[in-house]
């Protein structure tokens, strides 16, 4: 064979080999089925990586708690010093601590001069408190309190007349951590008050209470910290024991 | 390249060196591209405009597998803690009363998973369709409720499936799924709480209590009873990756 042959021969064998290699390599998915399956696997990533951080913190806190103990367990005293400072620490996490920080106060006040709708039911006042601390809540908010109540994982609100109560407004009584709260409420709130005030505009909240003769006034504090009291509620964990993470 | 006389006797090993020649330089081209598209330009998105999903595959499972190796440590860890934790209470005194605050500052900051006995309820959308199918699913207000009587009959700590209920948790429905805190989630929503179950149970149980608003209606939800159980493991709770606002105060 001339060398002209075989350079023509090896050129179209390497063409051939590459378009066997594309043949192979190519994804066939469908796109939309490609981007769906992209984003699913993106965000469970992204969940991955969140889970990391949170269980790198985990690891340095049962690592100092671990210190602590076995301090405790050689040298009493300097152990204890180490578990106070835990506590402490903890504490801020659980709500144990008084908080203070840029907020939200919502003032909640019967107001005869508000229009009545003729037909409306009265909704149970500890369910309308609910409404409105979820919210925050969704709104991201670090630390509320409900006159003075700060809530806590726990924490309950509570009608004493029950769930489907049909009582006028501020005619029933709340407990909130089982402590009887009266009207007129002031529900605080420390959190991004601009992302408090949209939550509240977006469910339409002031609107809602208005049309149930109460007003709802809220109050921001960007620069001047707001400041929540302590949780001094009965203490959890009777029933659970620790696992870790 | 060596000429090979045109001859009768070598045209046999002639044929057998050009098609040997031809397998090389193939397999050459195919290294070549694969090589090309592995390597150097990183995978599929060279070849189509579609995402590259193995490259995300593949950094997900590294992730994991980090993840899973921190659990192992930590779980071990925990065991020498809780060890410790119980010599400590059973010696009494000043360590004794911080090691119960501090257990109780975990389960209200819900850093730690926790078991216990308690009791778990499921509540499922109805079956309905039509214009008014928005009665007939589970919303966030449903399952605020539940949670909410659960922590006035005593719970230690509640969960709606994987996420872990806290003081900063908002139940929020967001289009189809419910936000429970971070983690989206869609029904069945089984709601574990660890504390007494026989006083769980009844508080759930409560005629016209808040089941029996769930089941009423005419909103056709699935509402199981709620079921008693000797231990429940609940998750720790996962907090949000933005920017904290509040400054603590002692």
């Amino acid at each position: 064979m001339k060398p002209v042959s075989m350079r023509a021969l090896f050129g179209v064998s390497v063409t051939l080999g590459i378009l066997l290699g594309l043949e192979f390599h190519i994804d066939r998915t469908p796109s939309a089925q490609a981007y769906a399956s992209y984003l699913s696997q993106s965000e469970a990533l992204n969940a991955a990586l969140a889970r990391t951080t949170v269980l790198t913190a985990a690891l340095a806190a049962d690592d100092a708690q671990l210190r602590a103990l076995e301090e405790v367990s050689v040298h009493a005293r300097i152990g204890l010093v180490d578990l106070r400072q835990e506590l402490a620490k903890l504490g801020k996490q659980a709500g144990l601590t008084t908080v203070a920080g840029p907020g939200v106060r919502i003032s909640i006040a019967f107001d005869p001069k508000l229009p009545i709708i003729p037909g409306l039911s009265y909704v149970d006042e500890a369910t309308q408190l609910q409404i409105v601390v979820n919210a925050l809540q969704a709104g991201g908010a670090q630390a509320i309190a409900i006159n003075g109540q700060r809530l806590v994982t726990t924490s309950s609100i509570r009608s004493v007349h029950g769930l489907s109560a049909n009582a006028g407004p501020f005619s029933g009584v709340v407990q909130v951590n089982g402590q009887p709260v009266l009207a007129p409420y002031e529900i605080e709130a420390v959190g991004s008050p601009s992302r408090l005030v949209t939550i509240l505009t977006a469910e339409a909240l002031g609107q809602q209470f208005n049309i149930l003769e109460q007003s709802f006034t809220v109050s921001q504090f960007r620069k001047t910290p707001i400041a929540l009291p302590a949780y001094t509620g009965p203490l959890p964990g009777q029933y659970s024991t620790e696992v870790g993470i | 390249m060596k000429q090979w006389p045109r001859t009768a006797s070598n045209s046999a090993p002639r044929r057998r060196v050009v098609a040997s020649w031809t397998i090389v330089a193939a397999v050459f081209g195919l290294m070549v591209s694969v090589q090309y598209h592995d390597v150097t330009l990183g995978g599929a998105a060279i070849w189509s405009a579609l995402p590259d999903v193995a490259s995300v595959s593949s950094r997900l499972a590294a992730v994991d597998s980090v993840n899973q190796s921190l659990m192992k440590r930590e779980a071990g860890i925990m065991r020498r803690v809780l060890v410790l934790q119980a010599d400590a209470i059973r010696r009494g005194g000043a360590t004794a009363l911080v090691e119960r605050q501090l257990h109780a500052a975990r389960v209200l900051a819900g850093t730690v998973a926790l078991t216990g006995p308690g009791v778990v309820v499921t509540i499922s959308d109805g079956r309905m369709s039509g214009p008014d199918m928005a009665r007939f699913i589970t919303h966030d207000w449903d399952l605020r409720s539940v949670v909410n009587e659960l922590f006035v009959a005593g719970a230690d700590a509640v969960s709606i499936n994987s996420a872990r209920i806290s003081a900063q948790t908002g139940v929020y429905c967001i289009g189809p799924v419910v936000r429970v805190g971070n983690v989206r989630l869609g029904p069945p929503f089984v709601i574990r709480a660890i504390g007494d179950s026989s006083v769980l149970a009844a508080a759930l149980n409560l005629p016209g209590g808040v089941l029996d608003a769930l089941r009423g209606a005419n909103r056709g939800l699935d509402v199981t009873r709620p079921q008693q159980k000797r231990r429940i493991r609940i998750p720790a709770y996962e907090p949000a990756l933005l920017a904290q606002t509040g400054e603590a105060q002692q």
